[in-house]
C-alpha cells in the first residue's frame, strides 16, 4: 500500500467512525422526541435508599398522566448537591429534583434556576396549609412542591421503657431521671453521633430551641449572635448530658450502629425525624417497638415547640422538558399522587386531603398531639440557616461534642462564621 | 517521508485532541479561576491573589498541609519500607505464591470498599478491634476514628494494609531482574544476608525504589477516597489532607475559586517534589552505572 492510499483509508475510517456517532446520536433524539422521559434527580441513592420508591412514583405518574421521569441516584448528599448545581445552569438541568426548602432553595432561587409553580399551589390551595406555602414561598412567587413533611421528636424503644417502668417524660426533670435510670441500668440513653457531619445539628436545634424558639429563629436568620447568654446556657445543658455519659460515642453511625444498638436494646432513644422509623423498621426493629415523643424543654419558658422539616421536589428553570415536568409535578401535588409517594416510604403526606390510613398507629398519634397542643412549628436548622452557615456550624457542634470544654472557642468561631456571612448578605 | 510524518500526526491527533480538551483545557481553567471569588452560580468575581493569601492565614488548611505531609511520611516509611521488607522476605521462601496473594489481595479491593470494611472494624462499640481489646481484657476501647490525631493514623492502617501489596510486587519484579553474579560474588566475599542485602540488592534496586516511592508520594499527596469514606475529613476537618479539603471547600462550601487555588496548590507540590526526587535519582543511577 503507498503513501496515500494509506492516508485515505485512515480518513475514511475516520469519518465512518464519526459518521456512526453522528446516526447513534441522530436516532437518540428521534426516540427522546417520540417518548420524552424526564430525569429525576436525588440525593436518597444510599442509606436511606429511596431509589425504588421513586421509581414506583415514575411508573405510577406514567401511568396516570402519561409521563414518567428515570430517578437518578446520588449516594451522598455533598455529591448530589455538586450535581445538581454544576448541571442548573446548562441544557442538562434535571427536569426535577429533590431538594431542601427555605435557604437552601433561596440560594438556586436567586439565581433564577428554580421554575416557578405559584399557578400549581393556586390550583391546589385548598390541600396545603398557608405555613406550609408560605415556606415555599419568595417575594410572592411559590416554587417546587411539597412531597413530604415530617417532624423531628425522639424515637424511644417501648420495650426498653416498660422494662425499667419508665413512661413518656413531660418535664426536664422527668427527662433526666430516665437517662439517669437508663443509664444506671446499663443502657445508653440517647444516640449522638459527629459520623455524616450534619447529624451534629440535631442536638443543637433541640437545646436551643428548648432554650427559646424566638432565640432559634433569630439566631438562624442572623439576629442574635452565637455569643448570646442564653445560647451559651443551653450549650451548657448539652455539655451537662455529655458529661453524665447520656449519649453513645460520637462515632456511633445514625443509618447502621444505632437501629441495631436500639433493637438490642442497649441504645433507648435517637433523637430524630419522624422518618427515622423507616430507618429503624427496615433494619428489623419491629414496629410495635417504636415510639416517638418531643423532647421536654429545659427551659419551661420556652412553651410547646416541634421541628419541622419539609421535603420540596424542585423543577428547574432550564428543564428540557417543562411541560412535562409540570405535568408531573401536577399530579405529584395532588391528593392521589402526594399520597402514593408519602405510603411508598411510609411518612406523612404534604397534602393534607390525602389519604394517610397507611401510617402505623405511632405517626398518626404522633401527627394529631402536634395539631391538637398547637406546637408552635419551627424549620429545622438545615434549611433555616443560611447554607455557608450551616456547612461550617456543623463541624463546629462535632468539635463541641468532642470536647465540651471548648464551648467558648466553638461560640466564638460558630459568631464569626455567622457574622462573616451576614455582613455581606443583610 | 514527508508523508509519513503526516500519517503520524493523524494517528497521534485523536490523543492529542483527548489530553487538550479533558486535560490541559481544564487544568488552564482551574488556574484561572484560582483567581476569582466565585460560588457556582453568581458571576464570578475577581480577587487577584487573595485565595493564595488567604491560605496562609486558613487554620483548617494548615491543618490539612500538616496531615498530608504526615500521610507522606507514613506512606514512605510504612507501605514502602513495608512492602520492601515483606518482598525480601517472602522472595524464594516456600509458599512465596501465597504470601504474594495474600498481601496482594487487598489491593483488588477498591478504596470505597476498604474504607467501608476498616470503618466498622474500627467502630467503638461494634467493631473488631475494640471487641479484641475487651477479650483480652486490655483496658483500651479507643474511638479509633473520632480522636484527633488517632483517626489520621486510623487512616493511615486501613492505608496500608491496601498499599503494601503494590509495593511488594513492585518489588519482587525489581529483586528477579538482579543478576545473580554480584550476589554470588558477595557471598564468596564472606558477606552475610543482611550485608548483601544492604550493599548489593538495595542499590541495585534503585530504578524500581524510585518509581515505587515517586508513585508514593504522589498516592499520598491526593489520598481522598478511603478518607472521604472513613471520616470526610471530620469530625470538624481534623483529618483532611489537601486533596480532601479542595473538594470540601468547592464542592460543600462552594468557594470554587479557594478550592481552585488549592488544587494549584497541590498540582505544583506533587510535581516539584516528585520532578526533584526523579531529577536526583536519575543523577545518582548515571554515577552509579
Amino acid at each position: 500500500m503507498n503513501d496515500g492510499r494509506r492516508l485515505l483509508t485512515v480518513v475514511l475510517a475516520g469519518l465512518l467512525v464519526f459518521a456512526a456517532a453522528a446516526a447513534f446520536a441522530a436516532g437518540g433524539k428521534e426516540k427522546a422526541a417520540a417518548a420524552p422521559e424526564l430525569v429525576m434527580m436525588h440525593d436518597k441513592g444510599g442509606n436511606p435508599n429511596y431509589q425504588p420508591f421513586y421509581e414506583a412514583m415514575g411508573q405510577q405518574a406514567k401511568a396516570r398522566v402519561g409521563v414518567g421521569f428515570a430517578p437518578t441516584p446520588y449516594p451522598t448528599t455533598d455529591v448530589f448537591i455538586s450535581a445538581v448545581r454544576a448541571a442548573l445552569p446548562t441544557r442538562q438541568a434535571p427536569d426535577l429534583f429533590t431538594w431542601w426548602s427555605t435557604y437552601r432553595m433561596k440560594d438556586l432561587i436567586d439565581q433564577g434556576l428554580v421554575a416557578e409553580t405559584t399557578d400549581l399551589w393556586d390550583k391546589h390551595k385548598d390541600e396545603y396549609s398557608q405555613g406550609l406555602r408560605d415556606a415555599f414561598t419568595f417575594d410572592g412567587k411559590v416554587y417546587g412542591l411539597a412531597y413530604l413533611v415530617e417532624y423531628w421528636g425522639i424515637w424511644y424503644n417501648k420495650e426498653v421503657f416498660a422494662k425499667y417502668n419508665l413512661s413518656v417524660p413531660k418535664t426536664w426533670a422527668e427527662f433526666l431521671n430516665v437517662c439517669d435510670t437508663l443509664k444506671r441500668n446499663g443502657v445508653t440513653p440517647m444516640g449522638q453521633t459527629v459520623q455524616a457531619r450534619w447529624p451534629t445539628f440535631i442536638l443543637f436545634e433541640e437545646m436551643i430551641a428548648r432554650e427559646s424558639p424566638d432565640l432559634y429563629v433569630d439566631l438562624c436568620e442572623g439576629r442574635a449572635r452565637y455569643t448570646d447568654p442564653r445560647v451559651k446556657k443551653a450549650f451548657g445543658v448539652w455539655a451537662d448530658l455529655i458529661a453524665k455519659g447520656y449519649f453513645t460515642d460520637p462515632s456511633t453511625d445514625l443509618f447502621s450502629d444505632m437501629p441495631r444498638l436500639f433493637n438490642q436494646g442497649q441504645l433507648a432513644m435517637v433523637p430524630c425525624g419522624s422518618w427515622y422509623m423507616t430507618v429503624l423498621t427496615t433494619n428489623g426493629v419491629p414496629e410495635d417497638k417504636c415510639g416517638i415523643f418531643i423532647m421536654p424543654p429545659h427551659n419551661a419558658a420556652s412553651g410547646k415547640v416541634a421541628i419541622l422539616e419539609a421535603s420540596p421536589i424542585l423543577s428547574s428553570a432550564n428543564a428540557p422538558n417543562m411541560e412535562a415536568a409540570r405535568k408531573v409535578a401536577d399530579y405529584w401535588m395532588g391528593a392521589e399522587g402526594n399520597g402514593f409517594f408519602a405510603k411508598q416510604v411510609g411518612q406523612y403526606p404534604a397534602n393534607s386531603k390525602s389519604d394517610t390510613s397507611y401510617l402505623p398507629k405511632v405517626k398518626v398519634d404522633f401527627r394529631q398531639m402536634l395539631v391538637s397542643e398547637n406546637y408552635r412549628i419551627l424549620n429545622r436548622f438545615w434549611e433555616a440557616t443560611p447554607t455557608p452557615i450551616c456547612e461550617q456550624a456543623v463541624d463546629k457542634f462535632a468539635e463541641f461534642i468532642l470536647n465540651p470544654a471548648a464551648v467558648d472557642r466553638v461560640l466564638a468561631d460558630l459568631d464569626r462564621i455567622a457574622e462573616e456571612y451576614w455582613s455581606k448578605n443583610r | 517521508m514527508k508523508k509519513d510524518l503526516a500519517v503520524s500526526y493523524l494517528f497521534v491527533l485523536p490523543a492529542l485532541a483527548l489530553v487538550v480538551v479533558l486535560l490541559l483545557v481544564p487544568m488552564m481553567q482551574n488556574i484561572y479561576y484560582s483567581f476569582f471569588d466565585w460560588d457556582g452560580l453568581k458571576a464570578p468575581v475577581f480577587n487577584g491573589l487573595a485565595n493564595y493569601t488567604r491560605l496562609l492565614e486558613d487554620r483548617d488548611f494548615l491543618i490539612s498541609m500538616r496531615n498530608t505531609l504526615i500521610w507522606v511520611v507514613f506512606t514512605l516509611v510504612f507501605p514502602v519500607l513495608g512492602g520492601l521488607l515483606v518482598a525480601v522476605f517472602v522472595e524464594g521462601v516456600a509458599g512465596e505464591r501465597l504470601f504474594k496473594s495474600i498481601f496482594f489481595i487487598p489491593l483488588t479491593i477498591s478504596f470505597v470498599a476498604t474504607g467501608i470494611i476498616w470503618t466498622y472494624m474500627f467502630s467503638k462499640e461494634l467493631g473488631v478491634l475494640n471487641h479484641v481489646f475487651r477479650l483480652a481484657r486490655l483496658p483500651l476501647q479507643p474511638s479509633w476514628l473520632t480522636e484527633v490525631p488517632l483517626n489520621t493514623f486510623s487512616m493511615l492502617i486501613a492505608w496500608t494494609w491496601q498499599q503494601l501489596g503494590t509495593n511488594m510486587v513492585m518489588f519482587l519484579m525489581g529483586l528477579g531482574t538482579i543478576p545473580v553474579e554480584p550476589i554470588e560474588a558477595s557471598i564468596i566475599d564472606g558477606a552475610n544476608k543482611f550485608q548483601t542485602f544492604v550493599h548489593v540488592k538495595l542499590p541495585m534496586l534503585r530504578p524500581i525504589t524510585t518509581v515505587v516511592i515517586t508513585m508514593a508520594m504522589v498516592n499520598s499527596f491526593k489520598a481522598f477516597d478511603i478518607i472521604y469514606v472513613m471520616t470526610r475529613g471530620g469530625p470538624y476537618r481534623s483529618s483532611e489532607t489537601m486533596a480532601v479539603t479542595m473538594f470540601r471547600e468547592t464542592f460543600t462550601l462552594f468557594r470554587l475559586g479557594y478550592g481552585a487555588a488549592i488544587a494549584v496548590l497541590l498540582s505544583v507540590i506533587v510535581i516539584a517534589v516528585s520532578s526533584l526526587y526523579i531529577k536526583r535519582m536519575a543523577k545518582r543511577d548515571l554515577l552509579y552505572y
